[in-house]
This record gives C-alpha cells, sequence and structure tokens, in this order.
C-alpha cells in the first residue's frame, strides 16, 4: 500500500472493512513508513479518560474460593499454624449436636489469621473501595436529574441499608482486629455498596 | 520483600489471600479490559493468582510485588490467548464494529463506566492494543515483543480502537 | 453496502412517526437463528417470546409521545420505543411483544417498565431500574439487574447473574453457576440443584431449599439476613458456618420433639464423608441448616 493509500483508506480500516491482505499490508506500510504512522496518531490522539479509568474494579463475585481450590499445597512447604482454641470447641459441639448419622469431622484449617494480621492490606483495600464508590456517587448524582423520584428514594434507602453495615462490621472489627471472619464482612459490605452504585449508575445512565 | 509476600513466597497461604484481596481489584480491572467480558474476565482473574501462587517462590524481589503481579496477569492473557484451541472468550459482546453504533441512547454520564463499556466492545486485537498502550502505558516497541505482533500492527490497532471508541463514546 | 449503513436505512424506513393517539404495532424481520437483538423499551412492558422461526416478530402498542424504531440484518437488529424529546406526559404505558429465535442473544432495557422472557434458549441480558424480571425457560446465560423490581427464574439456566435491591430473587429449578445479590429484598431458591452459587444480601433472609450437586459449592454472606438451607438429611458436604452475633442452629435430621440447640459458634463439619461445600457468613443473622424430605 502506498502513503496516498492508508491516507485515503484510514475510515475503512478502522472499521473493519479491508480483507485480512488488505489489513496486513496496511499494517505492514505502518512498521516501516513514519511520516504514515505520525498521520495516524495525529488523526486520533489518546482519549484523555484512558488513564483515568479505575485502576481497580472488584469483580462481581467471590473468586477466592475459587483460587484457593486450584492452589496445590505441595508447590510450598506449609507452615503449621496452630489450631485457635474455639475450633477445638466447635469439633466438640459438633460431637454432641449432631446426630448419628452424620461423621463430624475437623475439615481444614482456621480460615482466621495468626495473630499477626497483615492489616495494613485490608486498609489499603478499604481505600481503594472508598475511592471507586466516591467516583460512581459523583457519577450518580450526574444522572440524578434524570431519575424518578421514586427510585431515588430507592437507591438512597439501598445506600442507608448498606451504609448501616458497613458501619456495624467496621465497629466490630475495630474492636477485634484479628478476626478474619468479620475482615470478610466488611469487604462484602463494601463490595455490596461498590457494586449497587455501579449497577444505579449503569440503569440510570439508560433511563 | 514485604514480610505479607515473604510469608506468601515460603507457602503461607493465609498471606496468600490477603495479598490477594489487596490486589485482586486492581488484577480483575486489567483481565475485564484485555479479555472485554466478564465471565472470562473473572476466570482469567483467577487463573493469574494461581499461577502467581506456583510462581511465587521464584518472586526474587527485584521489583514490586504489584508490578510483578500485573506483568504476569498480563503474561498469562496473552498465553491464553495465544494457546491453541481457544475457548470461547467472549459470552457477551460483539465481534461486528456495526454494534458499537447505539442510535436509540443519549450520551451517557460516568465517562468511566462508558468507556470500559466501550472497550469491551471493541474487536480483540484493538483491544489488546489499547488497553495496553492507552491504559497500561507500554511503548508500541514492548507491545510487540509482549505480543508478537508488528509495531506497524500495534500502531495501526491502536488507530482503529481510538477511532472505534470516539466514534461509540460520540466524542 | 456495509452492514452498518444498511442497518441504518432500515432503521430509517421502519422508523413510525409519532402519532397523537395510541399506535398498534406489527413489524417483522428476518433475522439469524443466533441473532444478538437489542430491545430499548423504557417506560412500558415488554416481553420476548423465543419461537421456532428466524424472524422477529413485534406487536403491541406505542403511546402517543414515543416513536417506534426496528432495523436489523444478519446476525444484529435493535429495536424499540423511544420518547420523543418534546413531548409531554405520556399517555399510557407502550407494550412490546417481541417474538425471536430461540436461540437469540437478547438485551433488554427498560427504566420503569417490566419484562418477561418466554422459551429462550440462548442469551438474555435484562435491565431495568423500577419493573419486576419474570424469566421461564432454560438458557445459557441469564443475566437480569434491578434495583427495586423483583426477579423469578423457572427453568434450568447454565449460567445465571440476578441482582436487585429492595426487590425479591426467587429461582426455581436448577442452574449451573449461579451469582444472586439483593441488599433488602429476600433470595428465595426452591427445588434448586447448583454447580456453583454465591449469594449475597445486606439485611435480606436467604433460603435454600433443594440438593447439591456432589462436587458443588454454595457460598452465602449477608450482614443481617436470616439464612435457612434445607437439604437432604443424606447430603454429602462440607459445611463453614459463621454468624458473629446471631445463632446457628443444626437439624439435618433432627429426634422427634427435640428442637436443635442454639450453638454461638462457628461450625465446621462434614456429612456423609463431604463432597459439596457449603460455606455461610453472616454478622448477626441466625442460620439454621435444616433436613427436608
Amino acid at each position: 500500500m502506498t502513503c496516498a493509500e492508508i491516507r485515503e483508506r484510514l475510515d475503512g480500516y478502522a472499521r473493519g472493512e479491508f480483507s485480512p491482505r488488505e489489513d496486513a499490508a496496511f499494517e505492514a506500510h505502518l512498521s516501516s513508513c513514519a511520516a504514515c504512522a505520525a498521520l495516524l496518531e495525529a488523526a486520533e490522539p489518546a482519549l484523555a479518560e484512558a488513564r483515568t479509568l479505575p485502576r481497580a474494579v472488584e469483580p462481581g463475585a467471590n473468586l477466592w474460593p475459587g483460587v484457593r481450590s486450584r492452589m496445590d499445597p505441595r508447590i510450598a512447604p506449609r507452615r503449621r499454624v496452630p489450631l485457635p482454641g474455639w475450633m477445638l470447641a466447635a469439633a466438640a459441639v459438633l460431637l454432641v449436636a449432631v446426630s448419628s448419622g452424620v461423621t463430624a469431622l475437623l475439615l481444614r484449617q482456621s480460615s482466621s489469621r495468626p495473630t499477626a494480621q497483615p492489616s495494613f492490606a485490608l486498609s489499603a483495600l478499604e481505600a481503594e473501595y472508598a475511592s471507586a464508590t466516591a467516583d460512581l456517587a459523583t457519577a450518580l448524582e450526574g444522572a440524578r436529574g434524570r431519575l424518578a423520584p421514586a427510585t431515588i428514594a430507592t437507591i438512597e434507602r439501598n445506600l442507608a441499608v448498606i451504609d448501616q453495615a458497613l458501619a456495624e462490621s467496621r465497629r466490630a472489627l475495630a474492636n477485634d482486629p484479628d478476626n478474619a471472619a468479620l475482615e470478610h464482612l466488611v469487604v462484602a459490605a463494601w463490595r455490596q455498596k461498590v457494586d449497587f452504585l455501579r449497577r444505579a449508575t449503569a440503569l440510570a445512565s439508560e433511563s | 520483600m514485604t514480610e505479607l509476600v515473604e510469608r506468601a513466597r515460603t507457602g503461607d497461604d493465609q498471606a496468600f489471600e490477603a495479598l490477594y484481596r489487596a490486589h485482586v481489584g486492581r488484577v480483575h480491572a486489567l483481565c475485564s479490559r484485555l479479555a472485554g467480558e466478564s465471565r472470562a474476565a473473572e476466570e482469567l482473574t483467577q487463573d493469574v493468582f494461581v499461577r502467581a501462587w506456583e510462581a511465587l517462590p521464584s518472586f526474587r524481589g527485584e521489583s514490586a510485588f504489584a508490578s510483578w503481579l500485573y506483568r504476569l496477569a498480563m503474561n498469562v492473557f496473552l498465553g491464553q490467548r495465544r494457546a491453541a484451541g481457544r475457548r470461547e472468550r467472549r459470552v457477551v459482546g460483539a465481534a461486528d464494529p456495526g454494534e458499537l453504533e447505539r442510535p436509540a441512547e443519549p450520551p451517557h454520564p460516568g465517562t468511566r463506566l462508558d468507556l470500559d463499556q466501550a472497550i469491551a466492545r471493541l474487536p480483540e486485537g484493538a483491544r489488546l492494543v489499547f488497553v495496553l498502550h492507552d491504559v497500561e502505558g507500554y511503548q508500541h516497541g514492548e507491545i510487540a515483543r509482549m505480543t508478537g505482533i508488528a509495531e506497524g500492527t500495534s500502531k495501526a490497532q491502536l488507530f482503529r480502537a481510538r477511532r472505534l471508541l470516539r466514534k461509540a463514546l460520540n466524542r | 453496502m456495509h452492514r452498518l449503513q444498511f442497518v441504518l436505512t432500515v432503521l430509517t424506513v421502519l422508523t413510525v412517526p409519532t402519532l397523537e393517539a395510541q399506535q398498534k404495532l406489527a413489524r417483522r424481520i428476518a433475522i439469524a437463528p443466533d441473532a444478538s437483538i437489542r430491545i430499548y423499551n423504557l417506560s412500558g412492558t415488554t416481553r420476548v417470546i423465543g419461537w421456532d422461526r428466524d424472524s422477529i416478530v413485534v406487536t403491541g402498542l406505542a403511546p402517543a409521545g414515543t416513536t417506534f424504531y426496528m432495523g436489523g440484518a444478519g446476525r444484529i437488529a435493535k429495536l424499540g420505543l423511544e420518547r420523543d424529546e418534546k413531548a409531554g406526559s405520556l399517555s399510557g404505558m407502550g407494550m412490546l411483544e417481541v417474538r425471536v429465535p430461540r436461540g437469540a442473544r437478547v438485551w433488554v432495557k427498560s427504566a420503569e417498565g417490566s419484562i418477561e422472557v418466554d422459551g429462550l434458549s440462548g442469551e438474555a441480558d435484562l435491565a431495568t431500574v423500577g419493573g419486576g424480571i419474570k424469566v421461564t425457560g432454560t438458557l445459557r446465560l441469564l443475566t437480569a439487574e434491578t434495583l427495586e423490581g423483583d426477579i423469578a427464574a423457572t427453568g434450568a439456566s447454565q449460567l445465571v447473574r440476578v441482582k436487585t435491591g429492595t426487590g425479591k430473587i426467587v429461582l426455581s429449578g436448577s442452574t449451573g453457576d449461579l451469582t444472586a445479590s439483593t441488599v433488602a429484598g429476600p433470595v428465595l431458591l426452591l427445588d434448586a440443584h447448583v454447580t456453583s452459587a454465591r449469594i449475597e444480601t445486606v439485611s435480606g433472609a436467604v433460603s435454600y431449599d433443594g440438593t447439591l450437586d456432589h462436587r458443588g459449592s454454595l457460598e452465602i454472606q449477608t450482614h443481617s439476613g436470616e439464612v435457612e438451607l434445607r437439604l437432604p438429611p443424606s447430603v454429602s458436604a462440607e459445611f463453614d458456618l459463621h454468624s458473629i452475633g446471631g445463632t446457628i442452629f443444626i437439624a439435618l435430621s433432627p429426634k422427634l420433639g427435640t428442637p436443635p440447640r442454639p450453638l454461638k459458634k462457628p461450625q465446621f463439619f462434614a456429612t456423609g464423608g463431604g463432597g459439596a461445600r457449603v460455606v455461610v457468613r453472616s454478622f448477626k443473622g441466625n442460620i439454621r441448616l435444616v433436613g427436608r424430605d
């Protein structure tokens, strides 16, 4: 392809109208022609907002169990984690509580962590969530004018429920910082908030 | 190397879970943009962390753990893309640029969400180059080395991606 | 002609001008059996029916102040009711009944309207702010999102993603992979059989009544909702039940006349040697595990 052809057929290339051979010729020309490469860059400069896309987007589902189940324990030597007392108690309770047809057994090591709590990981995560929440709340605020008053009331009611849950579980975690289950619940409440805001924003933008 | 990374490296799965939770949002964002479809992105995110668990013992801490992990994510994606017997990657989505036009809708507020939706609808090659160049900040030369395409192809695909995105976003 | 231009041409041809009164609709176009079809009907009800023909047939009512449009060719089609810019309040709700090839991929977007899907085997991506969503049939992929409407699905879809805020989610039948999420609304699974399910609420109750795939996984997370699992006493599963402020009751095979003892501690145990995996995490809701017939 010549430089003139490249210039004439930019639009067709962008729309994917070329045959594979024409695509290849177009691309090959750009490898060797700095002028045409510069022309393409000038015709379509970067979109400013590409660099401002959220760096973190939480998955819609909890992916950890799927990861955990595929982690091969033989890859690295295991560190023995002492069994917390409450698990022994739980096992004892079970032996009493469950009926004879049920085999009670302790399945695995506790999901709670040793006391060396990586709380910085949670605070970093919370900071990410807080910033994602703020971004989404701003976007939603922008769409507010196009929402029915009843919808706005619903959104606020839902957010109030989530915020209350978030406040409660964070307060509990502050009092019991080593409780891994509480950490899960704090993260879940954040995820719910981000997900709800995301859905509200997406649905509002289509109204 | 942070204590958490060191612990995970020596096989502490609970330390690894903490790392997972600190980084999953970032890895998932990258995977979503690369894969262009949420189900595939979730699978890819899981694959990345499983691979990270396997590769951690060889992580020597020369780079930050985060950079190592994101580079790994990219390699996992590119590896799967190259692999024979490509799985169906896009359960939902459009291979046809014609689907990018949406005349019935007004321009959206919340450009960030819209841009991500539009990225997801780009043809695969254009999406890959756009994400690597304009979102992740790689140069054409690096992209060519990583993906095995020519530099000219990278430039051309970037042009295609930006033009299709501008059209989709009514810019 | 480029396909896009063709679509736009067809769109223009089929656009119905705004009329003063409600307008009855009846339109048909030929389309591929696995076509992608986008339907926009912001205020009215939308009913999508899968059928064994390679065409889209639309019937319904377009209220005054709206314009109906429809276009498509090959594997892409788009149709809907669009509100006119200068229209005041609409006289009545629009209603669209859209017959589509069974294997199609259908998107429906609405604001206040309800959405019904029946007899589709392809994919459905349904979103409405205020309306309810009802799906009957076995789909490859079902995605349904609303903020305040109820979601009901009956069938054996492979992949299901359903989310609402205050609405209720009721799912009947088996599912391969399920994600269900509400804020305050309850989630009810009836005659359930899942391979993998993740259910999340903030204050909504969760009830799972059914069986588990022997390698299946069921994960429930709630802040304050009550959780009830009704499983066969013979179920073979690992259980991990955890409520920080609530109480756990286990009565999988209860003895007559002896109510289950309330348990405060987290419960880890397996029944029948394990196999499936059940995890319930709650901040302050109660968790009940009871036997079903």
